[in-house]
């Protein structure tokens, strides 16, 4: 039987070569590249006395410093009161966020209320607050607490008035065609829809609550990250500030990599260009 | 049973999409509605829908006016509008009542009728054009409405498709309500025609 002509024939076949292996790397080994080649040549030349030790120590005296932290048990106290400032700043300027976003997202009423005066706390500098706060609930836990909560809160609320407010009407329709009252709208499908906005607005606040927590502990704090920081310059230890802003890092990167994989399994139905 | 539309008509802001439109529908009919892209058939589907109350005239469903969201009427719109984030089964089942399990057991018969038995564990994202579309249909169908309202719905699918619903529809229904533009673009804009169809016979 003759041969189908309209077979295939394999590239292979005409050129003679088997076409190169692509050069593929594990996403985690590419990242880390250029962080290892910037910790070797700063290394070398802490080493070789070019960079001078009391300015920026190499990363192994860094290194040191962290593991001596750690040996002598005070490391995880200043973490663990770090994140002791973060989770609850988050927790309460997320929450707040999320129930006056909420809100004013689908009451136009409530729009037209709160949206002016939050827009205008929005353009405070976030430090103007300090002092304020200060007086107000002193230098302890309450205000370090409160000036987090202020950062995260901003772009928690942005991000869920504006996922509300873009929610497809289409779908609303669909919901009234099938007599859903408006809590049920809300509930099923307001709620769900304007999720991907409100997990990017949490990663957002996140990110901000890292920032805001070095401002809150560097306004008086006897423990904690950015404690370290201070502690650091007062003593002429740059190894110790350079140890606390790796740490603040590695924090950063851990939480937020946590947050992306709640994102990424509550938003498992998007079809979306990461998930190539 | 019967569904009367007396007067409708619909501006928006001063441009008239709409006007003074009626017409009657008994138990068993199939009426068409023929015009143009922007002739305002979708605006008045949306009127004897409910999702649009903005309108003057009245629309009558077994002898009541009723301008709101009625449960004797469905709709199946231009675009499927599945919700995202459910799964096909769950999505057959948004508008029913009941348990989990008898929402998706209802649901799981409808979808088998539409020809996707399988892909009840599907998410919208999973399904093609014409797929997306049938799931919306047998949303639509697993309330049991007494009048269906379509919007377009079959543009996206495929001939034997379309056909194999349409015949499925026709079974199911007393009371028949769609646009048809694509098949009859001859007729002029605004135009109105009522097709009267009495069972499966005069279908063709």
């Amino acid at each position: 039987m003759a041969k189908n002509h309209t077979e295939a024939i394999p590239l292979k076949g005409i050129t003679g070569k088997a076409s190169p292996k692509p050069f593929n790397l594990h996403p985690i080994l590419i990242g880390s590249i250029l962080p290892f080649i910037l910790l070797v040549v700063w290394e070398a030349l802490s080493r070789l006395g070019v960079l001078p030790s009391y300015l920026l120590p190499a990363p192994t005296v860094i290194f040191n410093t962290i593991v001596d932290l750690g040996a002598d048990g005070s490391l995880f106290g200043h973490i663990g009161i770090t994140l002791y400032r973060i989770f609850l700043g988050f927790l309460l300027g997320a929450g707040v966020a999320l129930i006056l976003g909420s809100f004013v997202g689908i009451y136009r009423k409530a729009e037209q209320f709160f949206d002016p005066i939050i827009q205008a706390f929005r353009s405070i500098p976030s430090l103007a607050w300090v002092p304020l706060f200060i007086l107000w609930m002193g230098i302890a836990e309450a205000s370090k607490v409160t000036l987090i909560a202020v950062g995260v809160f901003f772009p928690v609320y942005l991000n869920v008035v504006s996922g509300i407010l873009s929610v497809d009407r289409q779908l609303i329709e669909v919901g009234k065609m099938y007599g859903l009252n408006s809590y049920q709208l809300v509930k099923r499908i307001i709620l769900p829809a304007s999720l991907p906005s409100f997990l990017i607005g949490l990663r957002s606040g996140l990110g901000l609550g890292w920032m805001f927590v070095v401002a809150a502990e560097l306004m008086g704090a006897s423990q904690g990250l950015g404690y370290l920081l201070v502690l650091g310059q007062n003593t002429y230890s740059p190894e110790l500030i350079i140890a606390s802003i790796v740490l603040f890092a590695l924090l950063g990167k851990v939480s937020d990599a946590i947050l992306k994989v709640v994102e990424n399994r509550s938003l498992h139905w998007q079809d979306r260009m990461e998930q190539r | 049973m019967s569904l009367q539309i007396r007067n409708v008509s619909k501006e928006f802001e001063s441009r008239k999409a709409i006007s003074n439109i009626s017409f009657h529908a008994e138990s068993g009919e199939i009426i068409g509605i023929l015009g143009t892209s922007g002739c305002g058939k979708s605006t008045l589907l949306r009127a004897v829908s409910g999702l649009d109350t903005s309108y003057t005239g009245d629309v009558i469903i077994d002898g009541e006016v009723c301008n709101h969201v009625d449960e004797k009427l469905g709709f199946i719109f231009q675009q499927p509008r599945l919700m995202p984030w459910l799964s096909v089964i769950d999505n057959v089942s948004f508008g029913l009542k009941g348990t989990k399990e008898e929402k998706r057991s209802s649901a799981a018969k409808y979808l088998d009728l539409v020809g996707l038995k399988g892909n009840e564990k599907d998410f919208p994202k999973q399904l093609s054009g014409g797929m997306a579309q049938r799931v919306a249909i047998a949303r639509a169908l697993v309330t049991s409405p007494q009048y269906l309202l379509l919007d377009e719905p079959f543009s996206a699918l495929d001939a034997f498709t379309k056909m194999k619903l349409q015949d499925l529809l026709l079974e199911i229904w007393e009371s028949l309500l769609m646009t048809l533009k694509k098949r009859y673009t001859f007729v002029t804009d605004s135009s109105f025609l009522r097709v009267s169809l009495e069972g499966k016979k005069k279908k063709s």
